[in-house]
């Protein structure tokens, strides 16, 4: 009896090796990359002239130049948050309660405004309503004096535009799965709309509501490129922290790190934050029937319609600015009236290297992304054990982590052996893989658990050994999903400005990079074909994402 | 074609037994099934011998080979799952094809080999066709071809049916019993239906908590269930409560309904009994006389077509039978409120230990051999 438990326990490890062995290969990969570099600049952050102290925290704590950075960044942050939400909420009511025309095309407009980078909605709304843009020239040329969108309420302005989808489309996916019979009991007790708003239908949809409002303070606190581009002397945290650290009068890399791990401490306290107020408030929600579309008054309609357009236009104004400007000829930071391919000619033969990089470190972050997620989804889902919970949670983690403080934790930890990988494309590509890993494995995880068991223990038992067989079977009904999860990984990743602005040198400079250097020299043109590349892309990509979920059902 | 030894086999879940000391013989060709509630542990044993799980204790034996340490894809099974498992990436050929092209089978015998399952389960003309657009029902049969196609030492099949109408179960049972005598596979077949078990099995094993409770051909389980378990599972049946005495005269006496009836017992035992009687066994007429006959009234009479269940409230308890009748002439049967006398058929009843594990009395039906565990 002895024996056989014996030999049957040796023959269960042999049976999984290759899954155990994934499993160390991504811990190894976490560890080295992820909790490495951060425990490395939570170490550094205590170190001031090689003693071990807490004078960085407390000279942020106590100097304005430094503190003020925190307040000016949760004043933004907040307020475009409040913002959003006042815009993402409505229009989420309103498209998915009343009967309006081109729902689907205004949503999928919605979604790309979502996914086109937030500092080209800077740049753009630079070339609009900067000291020298469209809107302040012609207000000016008729005498009205218009503020700036340099400073504080620029940033909250163009965040507020940028994020409000995340709201949008958090709270509609909601409003859909809530059944209508729960608002009609609350009419049927006498509730009139307004009360049956506030007692109803707010506190139903708020753990959804909150978590969107999370998504858009969190992507408003870790951002890099609008606060640059608008601050004009005001500083936000990341911006502080990557001129601490980036400073060409001497760095200082532990104050670069304890502002670091000050971002960190927000976003993640944020967090915990949400999911301790959603706690206790989160209710499960099976939609038998859903609400009924209410069909509106012409009056009621067209102000519906109104408010619907002005927030779409307003959203979509950068891409199109950007766009149309991309073809006018330049004369230095001015544009003419004239059509022209110039900037596109100028960026071809200017920073093609930067083109190139974009395209191929993203491919690369992709294949590797697509791979991890297939593999570890499996793992965290199909193998679940504590370990695979542990993974999956590490997983997550670069949700929380701006991508500045990842840029700023690989170079404290990778310039020196045994690893000294700062400023060559690998640093770049595994910075991408670690932040937007994530992404796709949401994405595999949703359909894995779709994904009939035992379907692979059919295949199993036709005489298919089970990694073969995960190969075979698993693997191909997982990569739709898979894939559309990465695709928005790549958009995301083509995007990326805030980790790549501390990591990239000269000769791996992206896109996402040289338009913000063009910004910066004043080089528009330049800077508008730029922007017009990756902006076309993500819509490519996008149309790709929605025609591979429409195919097979998946939701993004 | 293999002979299944399963030599006191035993599955953990942490410290809960899934299957517990399991030890049975299936023969070459028979069609055995493994019947119980949920949780009872039949597919826990079915999918030990299919190699998804490792048992901690005991030996499997195909043939004369121990599989013990051979994973399952070098089993040589096929498998059949509740739910279908297709793959729905595949064609309905691609999917029956699967199991050869990993068997490294040349190509014209696969066509050939597939053409032919196909053809048993009457899908020849769907070898194309996506399987998702298929119906449950063929599904099904693509994943009987898939299994069979590939010459399975045996054949495993967990609750195959049950995702199906039931008409349609009623049609695929049949067809996979003539499948199997057709082919002369071994199969070892896995459900919660004590009519499905009965209809296609040649011997099925009752489960009850990872324990055998018994194995027998299905007439021998339904007739000579070994304790209450088992008779309960099993078809439907009446229990009354009965009291066994020794009578010097005329030996051992059960008292059930305030009659008395004699009766033979395997061994001496007095004390408080459980009378087991089918409703079928029971007769049930008008007249009332004296004798060996209970008194009572129909307190509900439904005409289920090929026969009549009465519900009979016992005079003298609070007990009410149930008692079946063939239905053959409507204007006979009888209607609510009706006093009638019951026959409880001593002869063909079984007696249970108060306990319900042990059955006491000698009977005239089949005796079976009660299952004991080496």
């Amino acid at each position: 009896m002895t024996t056989t438990r014996a030999l049957s326990t040796s023959r269960f490890k042999l049976r999984w090796n290759s899954w155990d062995i994934i499993t160390i290969i991504a811990f190894i990969f976490i560890i080295l990359f992820m909790v490495y570099p951060l425990f490395n600049i939570f170490l550094n952050s205590f170190f001031y002239e090689g003693s071990f102290n807490f004078s960085h925290y407390k000279d942020f704590f106590t100097l304005k130049y430094y503190y003020s950075s925190l307040t000016n960044s949760l004043l933004v942050c907040g307020l475009a948050t409040i913002f959003a939400i006042c815009i993402g909420f409505p229009m989420a009511y309103i498209l998915t309660r009343f009967d309006l025309p081109f729902k689907k095309i205004i949503h999928i407009l919605i979604i790309l405004t979502l996914l086109s980078p937030p500092f080209i909605g800077a740049y753009s709304w630079i070339l609009i309503l900067g000291n020298n843009g469209f809107l302040t020239n012609f207000l000016h040329s008729i005498g009205l004096n218009t503020p700036s969108i340099y400073g504080l309420h620029g940033m909250i302005w163009v965040f507020t535009v940028q994020f409000y989808p995340h709201i949008y489309l958090y709270v509609s996916g909601a409003l859909k799965t809530m059944d209508s019979s729960l608002e009609e009991a609350s009419e049927s007790l006498g509730s009139n709309k307004l009360r049956k708003l506030r007692t109803v239908t707010l506190p139903l949809i708020f753990p959804t509501l909150s978590t969107g409002a999370l998504m858009v303070f969190m992507a408003s606190f870790a951002d890099f490129g609008t606060p640059m581009l608008l601050g004009q002397g005001i500083k936000l945290l990341p911006i502080l922290a990557y001129e601490q650290f980036i400073n060409e009068m001497g760095s200082n890399p532990a104050m670069a790190s304890t502002l670091s791990m000050i971002l960190l401490s927000v976003s993640t306290g944020i967090l915990f934050l949400q999911r301790y107020l959603v706690t206790r408030k989160s209710y499960s929600m099976s939609s038998m029937r859903p609400p009924k579309v209410i069909k509106l008054k012409p009056l009621q309609k067209f102000f519906a319609m109104l408010f619907v357009w002005l927030v779409l236009a307003v959203s979509l104004i950068p891409q199109i600015t950007v766009i149309t400007t991309s073809f006018l000829k330049t004369n230095g930071p001015v544009f003419t009236n004239q059509f022209s391919l110039d900037s596109y000619r100028e960026v071809l033969f200017r920073v093609p290297q930067a083109i190139i990089n974009t395209f191929s470190y993203s491919a690369l972050a992709i294949v590797f992304m697509v791979v991890a997620g297939l593999l570890l989804s499996y793992i965290v889902v199909r193998r679940s054990s504590k370990i695979s919970a542990l993974l999956d949670t590490l997983i997550m983690i670069p949700y929380v982590i701006p991508g500045t403080v990842l840029g700023i934790s690989f170079i404290v930890a990778f310039n020196k052996p045994p690893i000294e990988i700062t400023g060559t494309w690998i640093i770049l590509v595994i910075a991408y893989s670690i932040r937007k890993l994530p992404y796709t494995m949401r994405s595999s995880t949703a359909i894995l658990y779709q994904i009939d068991r035992s379907v692979e223990e059919a295949s199993i038992s036709l005489g298919v050994p089970p990694m073969k067989t995960f190969f075979k079977t698993t693997a191909i009904l997982m990569l739709p999903g898979v894939l559309s999860g990465a695709i928005l990984s790549w958009v995301t990743t083509i995007n990326e400005l805030s980790s790549t602005i501390v990591l990239y040198t000269g000769a791996t400079s992206t896109i996402t990079v040289a338009i913000y250097s063009q910004v910066f020299t004043s080089s528009y043109g330049t800077a508008a074909a730029l922007a017009s590349i990756l902006s076309l892309s993500t819509i490519a990509s996008l149309i790709i994402v929605t025609i591979i979920s429409g195919k097979k059902g998946i939701p993004i | 074609m293999t002979k299944v030894r399963i030599e006191n086999v035993s599955k953990y879940f942490g410290e809960v037994k899934g299957v517990d000391n399991a030890d049975l013989t299936i023969e070459d060709g028979e069609f055995f099934t493994l019947l119980g509630p949920s949780g009872c542990g039949k597919t826990t044993l079915l999918r030990t011998l299919a190699g998804f799980y490792q048992q901690e204790e005991g030996n499997v034996y195909f043939g004369d080979q121990c599989i013990n340490d051979l994973p399952t894809y070098k089993r040589n099974i096929g498998m059949v799952f509740q739910s279908y498992s297709i793959f729905p990436h595949l064609t309905v050929f691609e999917n029956v094809a699967y199991g050869l092209k990993a068997r490294k089978v040349n190509k014209i015998q696969i066509k050939e080999r597939v053409l032919e399952a196909l053809r048993m389960v009457e899908l020849e003309d769907y070898q194309d066709r996506q399987p998702a657009l298929l119906s449950g029902g063929q599904q099904q049969r693509i994943a009987l071809a898939r299994a069979v196609v590939i010459h399975p030492g045996i054949l495993l099949m967990d609750e195959p049916l049950s995702n199906l109408d039931a008409k349609l179960r009623l049609k695929m049972r049949a067809d996979i019993r003539d499948l199997q005598k057709k082919l002369n596979i071994t199969m070892i077949y896995v459900t919660h239906d004590q009519e499905e078990a009965l209809a296609v099995s040649d011997r099925i094993a009752v489960l009850k908590k990872g324990r055998i409770q018994q194995i027998g051909k299905p007439h021998e389980i339904y007739l000579s269930p070994v304790n209450q378990f088992v008779a309960n599972f099993i078809g439907s049946t009446n229990f009354l409560t009965a009291m066994i005495s020794e009578d010097v005269n005329k030996g051992s006496i059960v008292t059930v309904a305030n009659k008395e009836y004699p009766i033979v017992l395997k061994k001496p035992y007095s004390g408080p009994a459980v009378y087991s009687v089918r409703p079928e066994q029971i007769k049930i007429k008008r007249t009332s006389s004296d004798g060996p006959f209970v008194k009572g009234v129909i307190v509900e009479a439904t005409f289920l077509g090929e026969k009549v269940e009465y519900n009979v409230q016992l005079n003298h308890t609070t007990e009410i039978i149930q008692v079946n009748e063939h239905a053959v002439h409507y204007d006979l049967l009888m209607n609510k409120g009706e006093h009638v006398e019951l026959y409880l058929n001593p002869e063909e009843a079984v007696l249970f230990s108060k306990d319900g594990e042990e059955v006491l009395n000698i009977h005239d039906n089949y005796s079976s051999t009660v299952y004991e565990p080496v």
